[in-house]
């Protein structure tokens, strides 16, 4: 009895996903559902990429120097072995690519997700209870705001470096990554919820819990909080994107993930070594990945952002 | 000339969704002859702002008239290019909406906006607007006009500020008046202040009212005429004196037996059971039949068709049969 | 001997509503304090429907919250059936809580649109450790819809599927749900069409007489008062200036503003009757004007009644605030 009635409720929750309004201005818009495939693709073949990759750049033992700095296949001397041509360590593009934005989509999801938990948190905090625990909340916000990401992520990348020495480096510099760029990404999801903790905690059903005794604390957990999470999905999704280039950009910058086990942003820091020596895909082919990862989910976050909105439905 | 001000005929407004079309007026019809008050009631849900916006020519897109006509002065103006309504809007027609706060720019003094919307309709000097804006602000009852008039919205009380609308939608001397929910944003001892100034207003300055509610006391204190809406279509109207104390119509007599009086005796209000359908499940026939005590077979097949009653009319299979009812 | 179950004595709630600190310093502006609730006394007998009236500005939903804990007291107190409501504290305090509830006007607002309609008439069923298991606080659930007049099936849906009136009465359910012996309501019918108004007022009514629940009833409306009060308090700017057995109150005010609220209420018998409409507007409750507060507004004032705040009066009528009504 009780199974039939859980997957009578599945069932019915996904009829009434098919036919809700947001169902049918995604299935209206092509852009966005060829953002949402290619984003699919991406994530997907991320994720499968020890099955697909056609080698395995990280293992060192299969690397030989002798291939390195191939251009792609289809030119004079190419190796059809090695589709879009190899860098300087003899990895081969395609599957460093492959692996590489799965660092890179790993950092970006983590530090999004942590980003968002510390946002919410605090913004819950600071929007429920008001007076100086919201003024000191918003304050150290304000300062955070008031530093770039990429400085912010420079200083405690470089930091946690310099005090760890370089021997850990490639396991640290994962977490490293994600603290910085989410403590950068914080403030964006605790204003928002702050703002909607502040109009939800005035209504009467927020005062109607407050009534029969129940602690400030589940108040905020089970009736604010699934109140306020509207627009933290959108946010979400148009940070990811930001955080993968902004990871990206620490790679290139040096301060990311090493280069034995490249991202994208340390590949496209390899190949600009490269670039002006005419090796033109070690960062070409990473670079435009990047740029349509990033764009489609961008594109996807618009949508989302435009089906959510009340006032537009 | 003839007395009639506005004649609405047949008029369907229609809202296409994805989920089909939606009829939120449906098939309404009632004339306004000058000078006087008609009520247009109703509770939520009814049509009767639709009614008043698609008189007005406001009914923004997707939503469009489908089928009827809206005839202002003898000039058809449902069906104009929305240039020429607007004119006409600024001519002929004043609104006066429920909050004031709306209707009045929060950035811009009561003299600029009053002043603003004389010149664009009157050939006079800037003096001479500013002169007439005054007088206007001194009829609707804001003491000290000359120096209040400089003051910005936000510094008037609310009661003040429902004037400040009232003397702007009549500063360009229109024919007609539309007035949806007034009073109901403001306290009960302004509102009946408010309900007598537009009444006075409007009979010295001659122009004719469309007053939307749902509150029925401010429709008695103020009204000629009553139309009593339910679901997109109209039930009842009449003379708001019969109508009230007269009702015909099962809905309106439900509705005048579920308002407490100070008057009544009786420990029980009339209800109506269930409520008012909405615009997507519209039952086939009478919409009120299933909530009413007295259907028949035929009001669950055919919507009845208006018919006069005494001074009334009324649209109830019930009555067609059977004639008035006591 | 009166079985008074809610006591308020000498309540006061004062705002503040200055700017802050800062902007103060630079404008050089002194603090605003808004006196919303001013030394108001009533009792609250058992079984009965007591109301509360006045306008914006009044004082009445602030009364309302703080009777209920939502508010704090400035000076004051509350007694519920004897006991002293700020000084009970953890499982003491949670027996108390118990035995009241409110219903709030906004049917839009007073459920979560996240919850489904069970789990929020269950909520005080769950803090209050009412029902031993799951299928126990199912079924109370089941029969408590149908006690306000709606199916069991409604269970299942989110609030945003029902209509007002719907909504209203599953907040009388979720009210309902805790067996209080008092219920607060504030406004419980002004967003509500007036048929669904009647149904919402003749269920009230009905369920006091069944379960013997006694009522605090906030409104604005007089119309609706009458019908449903037993005694009634009018508030104005905060102070409570008559208090009157119900139809008494309409048959014989002794206050000149429960006068013009009485001659404000439109004439629906349509007798015809031309009454001046009240005069001037409520003023600004931060600087309210001096000694009887109405005195700008009223008809009979005289010096005195600019100089000093008139006491109560009390008679077996009632109570009212007024220099010049004892005095005819």
């Amino acid at each position: 009895m009780p199974m039939n009635k859980e997957t009578g409720r599945k069932m019915s929750l996904i009829v009434r996903i098919l036919d809700s309004d947001i169902w049918y201005s995604f299935t209206r818009s092509k852009v966005t559902m060829i953002a949402a495939l290619i984003t699919f693709l991406i994530f997907a073949s991320a994720l499968s990429a020890p099955i697909i990759s056609p080698h395995n750049p990280f293992d060192l033992a299969s690397l030989s120097l002798m291939d390195s700095l191939l251009p792609p296949a289809w030119s004079a001397e190419g190796d059809p072995n090695y589709l879009l041509g190899t860098d300087d360590q003899g990895r081969d593009v395609l599957s460093t690519i492959l692996y590489g934005s799965r660092i890179s989509l790993a950092v970006g999801l983590v530090s999004v997700a942590f980003a968002a938990v510390l946002g919410i948190t605090l913004g819950l905090i600071a929007g429920y209870m008001g007076g100086r625990v919201d003024a000191i909340i918003m304050r150290i916000a304000d300062v955070q705001l008031s530093f770039p990401a990429i400085l912010i992520a420079l200083l405690i990348a470089g930091t946690v470096n310099a005090l760890a020495g370089g021997m850990d480096r490639e396991r640290s510099a994962f977490t490293v990554l994600v603290i910085s760029i989410g403590l950068s990404f914080w403030v964006q999801y605790a204003r928002t919820v702050r703002s909607s903790t502040l109009v939800e905690r005035n209504k009467e059903y927020v005062q109607a819990a407050r009534l029969i005794g129940l602690h400030p604390f589940l108040i905020m957990l089970r009736h604010v909080l699934p109140n306020v999470m509207g627009p933290v999905l959108v946010i979400a999704t148009i940070n990811l994107a930001l955080a993968v280039i902004t990871e990206a950009t620490l790679s290139f910058l040096g301060v990311g993930i090493p280069g034995t086990q490249p991202s994208l942003g340390t590949m496209i820091r390899t190949g600009n070594d490269f670039l002006f020596s005419g090796e033109w895909w070690i960062t070409l082919f990473p670079g435009a990945m990047l740029a349509i990862l990033v764009l489609a989910v961008n594109l996807l976050g618009d949508w989302l952002r435009d089906a959510l909105n009340p006032k537009l439905r | 000339m003839s007395d009639t001000l506005l004649s609405v005929k047949n008029l369907v407004v229609e809202f296409p969704t994805r989920r089909g079309i939606l009829t939120a007026v449906n098939n309404v019809s009632f004339d306004l002859e000058r000078g006087e008050v008609l009520g247009l009631v109703g509770e939520s849900g009814a049509g009767k702002s639709i009614t008043g916006s698609a008189v007005i020519g406001l009914i923004e897109p997707p939503g469009r008239i489908a089928a009827g006509t809206v005839h202002l002065a003898g000039q058809r103006i449902d069906n104009l290019p929305s240039e020429k309504m607007r004119r006409i809007r600024g001519d002929k027609i004043g609104m006066v909406f429920q909050d004031p706060l709306s209707s009045l720019n929060p950035l811009y003094s009561v003299a600029e906006q009053l002043v603003e919307t004389i010149l664009t309709h009157k050939d006079i000097s800037k003096k001479q607007a500013r002169d007439r804006a005054i007088e206007l602000l001194d009829e609707v009852g804001i003491p000290a006009a000359d120096l209040r008039i400089d003051d910005y919205p936000h510094q008037f009380s609310g009661g003040m500020r429902q004037r400040v609308v009232i003397a702007l939608a009549l500063c360009a001397d229109p024919e007609l008046i539309i007035a949806d929910e007034p009073t109901t944003a403001l306290d009960v001892s302004v509102q009946s202040q408010i309900v007598s100034v537009l009444k006075k207003m409007c009979s010295e300055h001659g122009a004719s009212v469309i007053l939307i509610t749902h509150d029925i006391g401010v429709i008695a204190e103020v009204a000629d005429r009553v139309a009593v809406l339910y679901s997109g279509r109209m039930a009842e109207i009449g003379p708001v004196r019969d109508v009230i104390k007269h009702p015909q119509h099962p809905y309106t007599k439900g509705l005048m037996g579920s308002i407490p009086t100070i008057t009544q005796e009786g420990d029980r209000l009339t209800q109506i059971p269930g409520s008012m359908p909405r615009l997507t499940d519209r039952p086939p026939g009478c919409a009120f039949a299933p909530r009413c005590e007295m259907a028949m077979g035929a009001c669950h097949q055919s919507h009845p068709s208006e018919e006069n009653v005494g001074t009334a009319r009324v649209a109830c299979h019930l009555i067609t049969k059977m004639g008035a009812v006591a | 001997m009166k079985d008074v179950l809610v006591n308020v004595e000498n309540l006061t709630r004062i705002f503040d509503v200055s700017k802050p600190w800062l902007n103060r310093v630079i404008e050089r502006e002194e603090k605003k304090m808004l006196r919303a609730v001013n030394d108001v006394s009533l009792e609250i007998r058992r079984g009965e429907t007591f109301a509360l009236v006045g306008e914006s500005g009044s004082g009445k939903s602030t009364i309302a919250k703080m009777i209920v804990g939502l508010l704090g007291l400035s000076q004051g107190k509350i007694d519920f059936d004897g006991i002293d409501l700020s000084q009970p504290d953890g499982a003491e305090m949670r027996a108390l809580r118990q035995r009241y509830q409110m219903i709030f006007q906004d049917p839009f607002a007073s459920l979560n649109p996240r919850w489904r309609v069970n789990k929020i008439i269950a909520e005080p069923l769950r803090q209050f450790d009412m029902e031993s298991s799951e299928s126990d606080r199912n079924r109370r659930v089941e029969e408590l819809l149908e006690l306000v007049g709606m199916s069991a099936k409604d269970g299942v849906k989110f609030p945003h599927e029902f209509s007002g009136g719907q909504r209203q009465r599953i907040a009388i359910a979720r009210a309902l749900s805790s067996n209080p012996e008092f219920i607060v309501c504030d406004e419980p019918t002004s967003a509500l069409d007036v048929s669904v108004q009647a149904q919402i007022l003749n269920l009230m009514r009905d369920l006091q007489d069944e379960l013997g629940l006694t009522y605090l009833f906030i409104s604005h409306d007089l119309s609706v008062v009458r019908h449903m009060a037993n005694r009634i308090g009018v508030l104005y700017l905060g102070r409570l200036v008559e208090v009157a057995d119900g139809k008494e109150l309409f048959r014989n005010p002794r206050h000149p503003y429960t006068k013009m609220l009485l001659n404000a209420i439109p004439d629906l018998d349509m007798t015809g009757r031309k009454v001046a409409p009240p005069d001037g507007e409520i003023p600004n409750p931060i600087n309210p004007p001096s000694g009887c507060t109405f005195h700008p507004r009223c008809p009979i004032a005289t010096e005195q009644c600019k100089r000093e705040i008139p006491p109560i009066r009390n008679s077996d009528a009632g109570s009212v605030v007024c220099f010049e009504a004892v005095r005819a």
